[in-house]
């Protein structure tokens, strides 16, 4: 029995040995793996370029060799070092300690952090923290620092290298777009290209056309203008002496029915320069500003009554259509117009008159051969018989006209087209065989205030006082001008030069009242007469006279201080009017 | 598939022992504590292997192991006895009794184990 028992407490002892020592055996086993695993978990400490730190309650409890890499400190210097404490600025602070103070399991920490080098630099990391146990907060955490100075810097390179090249990748973009407008628009260019050629080649012949024909108006316009004064003068003669002639005869004189026909004819003849006049350029008017709606109105209605079998229509808005221009020569144009439609129309119809103000940008203004502007735009319409492309060229020529011989002048829309130009504007004319013509005129908009009317009421003549000197080149304008005045009441001295004209006036300045001053003498003209009589009385009273309508010589002495303008051939009635409107 | 083994002593800190060393080992282990558990066991989970004390409450294990030998369904199955009894009419009894094989305490896990292994590749 005794054998039995130690037997058993023998088995239990060798049972209880084998058990421990295998335990010892696994012990040891895994005391080995531990010192491996510590041995890697260091290597790995070692050669991490991410500093580790443990911190437990704000304090730093143990720091891998890369954290005094990174920041400069060591392991001495943990005890007295708090991670706020090396937080460089306010934000990282708070977000750090609301890391250590969460109670939340779950709560990590990763982010862009600064901190304070122990030199006293700030290091830009990247900081990652978790605690040591999730479960248990109060262990500790584990926080990595990685150096992020570096890759800080190269990824704001990066960023500015992306924003430049989003930049240039728009602008690319945009310049792709613009390309592919162009080239779109090049096709299409090219694709019109004849097309285009072909209408420029029209375009271009057209504006030589225009080009010739404005140079041949011009050089005719010269021509006509010259004869128009030589002729103006020749008449004022005549009609100075009809004038002279007339005055005191008796109605029953057996010459006064011929010298009445004499001065119709001479008035006649007058209208005829006077058209001259306006077709030939250089000329200047007495420019006012003058509404066209209201011209309009007033020069239509004044036609119609005359020609019964002309139905009118007035398109004309409500609002003043303002331009700077000579209402006499205006007047004159628009009765040219009127009577080529009422030609047009031999058995009557209807003649459409319109005004408007438009603005002409430089293609449209190119077009007319006028600057871009805003201009007024006034038509006179006929439904009369309309003329073929090669009468339509030369509609504005002087002395052509589609009329029988006799019937008219050729000169009618010569001299409005003179006018026109002659105002910085320009007429055109639409037409189609048998069905009708379209002349528009167009001016340039005044932006003066609009005009009150003033008729001039047709006066008589009056007889006046004091003394004239009349200067003129023509003994014989200076013979009957000196009858005309004296015949008036007036005192006359004539003078046959411009320097005639100053002696005299030297002699007799106190006496002198007036002077009639002709503007185209030789020598010495008009004009530089009058700039030296001026210097001897800066107070002159001087009316120019001339055979040629004001021009840009007459309108400066205007502007400089003369006192009028007489257009010669003229009568008593004129003569008498002009010279005590000055006197006055 | 595992052996299944079955362990039977009424000192725990054998089998338990055994148990744990045996199940470390990759065999399947059922205990029992007495005879009649033991038997019991044997005829009903069909071990593999009967490693069994003698001295035992309620049955001896060498009443266990002749029973099982006799019965047709378990007379197969190998009976190691592993016994403090020691003398050789002890030994004799359990071999008659039809043990295969009877160790005597204290015996080491490793010369247990090489039993058990011997009649593993019969």
């Amino acid at each position: 029995m005794q054998d039995e028992q130690l037997r058993r407490l023998l088995q239990q002892y060798i049972f209880n040995l084998e058990d421990a020592q295998e335990k010892a055996e696994e012990l040891s086993a895994a005391n080995e793996g531990l010192q491996r695993t510590t041995e890697f978990f260091k290597a790995v400490l070692n050669c991490t370029p991410h500093g580790i730190c443990l911190v437990k309650r704000h304090t730093f409890q143990w720091c891998s060799p890369a954290f005094t890499e990174i920041l400069g400190w060591t392991q001495q210097d943990l005890p007295a070092l708090s991670i706020l404490g090396i937080c460089s600025c306010r934000s990282d602070f708070d977000e750090i300690e609301a890391y250590l103070n969460s109670a939340d399991a779950g709560v990590f920490l990763h982010g862009e952090f600064n901190f304070m080098h122990k030199d006293g630099r700030v290091i830009a990391c990247i900081l990652s923290a978790r605690p040591l146990d999730t479960h248990d907060r109060s262990r500790g955490h584990v926080f990595s620092f990685t150096d992020f100075t570096e890759l800080k810097a190269a990824r704001d390179i990066c960023r500015n290298r992306a924003e430049e090249l989003q930049l240039s990748n728009q602008q690319l973009n945009r310049e792709i777009a613009e390309r592919a407008k162009a080239e779109a628009a090049l096709n299409e260019y090219k694709e019109h290209l004849e097309e285009l050629v072909a209408k420029r080649t029209e375009q271009l012949n057209e504006t030589n056309r225009r080009l010739l024909q404005a140079q041949k108006m011009e050089a005719v316009g010269t021509l006509a203008g010259g004869i128009a004064h030589d002729f103006n003068n020749l008449l004022t003669g005549i009609r100075g002496y009809a004038s002279l002639m007339l005055h005191g005869m008796e109605s029953d004189h057996v010459h006064f029915d011929k010298l009445k026909l004499i001065e119709e004819m001479v008035k006649s003849a007058s209208d005829l320069t006077s058209q001259l006049l306006g077709f030939a350029r250089g000329g200047k008017y007495v420019l006012k500003t003058i509404d066209l709606n209201e011209l309009l109105q007033k020069s239509a209605a004044m036609f119609c009554r005359a020609r019964h079998e002309i139905t009118t229509h007035l398109n004309t808005g409500k609002k003043p259509v303002l331009v700077e221009a000579d209402r006499t020569q205006m007047e004159q144009v628009l009765l040219n117009l009127y009577m080529n439609a009422w030609q047009a129309m031999p058995r009557g119809g209807e003649m459409t008159i319109s005004c408007k103000s438009l603005q002409l940008d430089e293609t449209e203004a190119a077009r007319h051969n006028l600057a871009p502007g805003h201009y007024a735009a006034m038509s006179v319409s006929d439904k009369g018989v309309g003329m073929d492309e090669a009468t339509m060229r030369r509609i504005f020529e002087p002395f052509f006209t589609t009329k029988d011989m006799g019937r008219g002048t050729g000169l009618g829309l010569a001299s409005a087209y003179g006018i026109i130009i002659n105002h910085h504007g320009t007429i055109e004319v639409e037409s189609r065989k048998w069905v009708g013509s379209t002349f528009t005129v167009f001016l340039p908009i005044s932006n003066a205030q609009a005009p009150s009317i003033a008729e001039a009421a047709e006066s008589e003549v009056a007889k006046g006082a004091g003394t004239i000197l009349l200067v003129d080149d023509q003994p014989m304008l200076l013979n009957v001008g000196k009858e005309l005045l004296e015949l008036l009441g007036y005192r006359a001295i004539t003078a046959q030069s411009g320097a005639k004209a100053i002696e005299c006036y030297l002699k007799e300045r106190d006496a002198i009242d007036v002077v009639i001053l002709d503007m185209i003498m030789p020598v010495l003209n008009g004009h530089d007469t009058y700039l030296q009589l001026k210097a001897i009385n800066p107070k002159i009273k001087v009316l120019l006279c001339s055979g040629y309508s004001i021009d840009s010589h007459a309108s400066e002495l205007i502007q400089l201080g003369c006192n009028g303008f007489l257009q010669k051939p003229f009568d008593l009635n004129e003569l008498s009017k002009a010279l005590k409107d000055i006197i006055n | 598939m595992s052996k299944k083994i079955l362990v039977v002593d009424d000192e725990e800190v054998i089998s338990a022992y055994l148990q744990k060393k045996l199940e470390k080992l990759g065999y399947c282990t059922i205990v029992a504590n007495d005879g009649e558990k033991a038997l019991n066991a044997a005829i009903n989970e069909k071990p593999d292997i009967v490693l069994m004390d003698v001295k035992l409450p309620r049955m001896t294990g060498t009443d266990v192991c002749r029973l099982l030998k006799t019965d047709p369904k378990t007379a197969n199955i190998p009976v190691i006895l592993l016994s403090a009894k020691a003398q050789p009419a002890e030994i004799q009894a359990g071999l008659d009794a039809g043990a295969d094989k009877y160790l005597c305490k204290p015996a080491s896990f490793p010369e247990i184990l090489e039993t058990i292994r011997s009649f593993e590749s019969a």
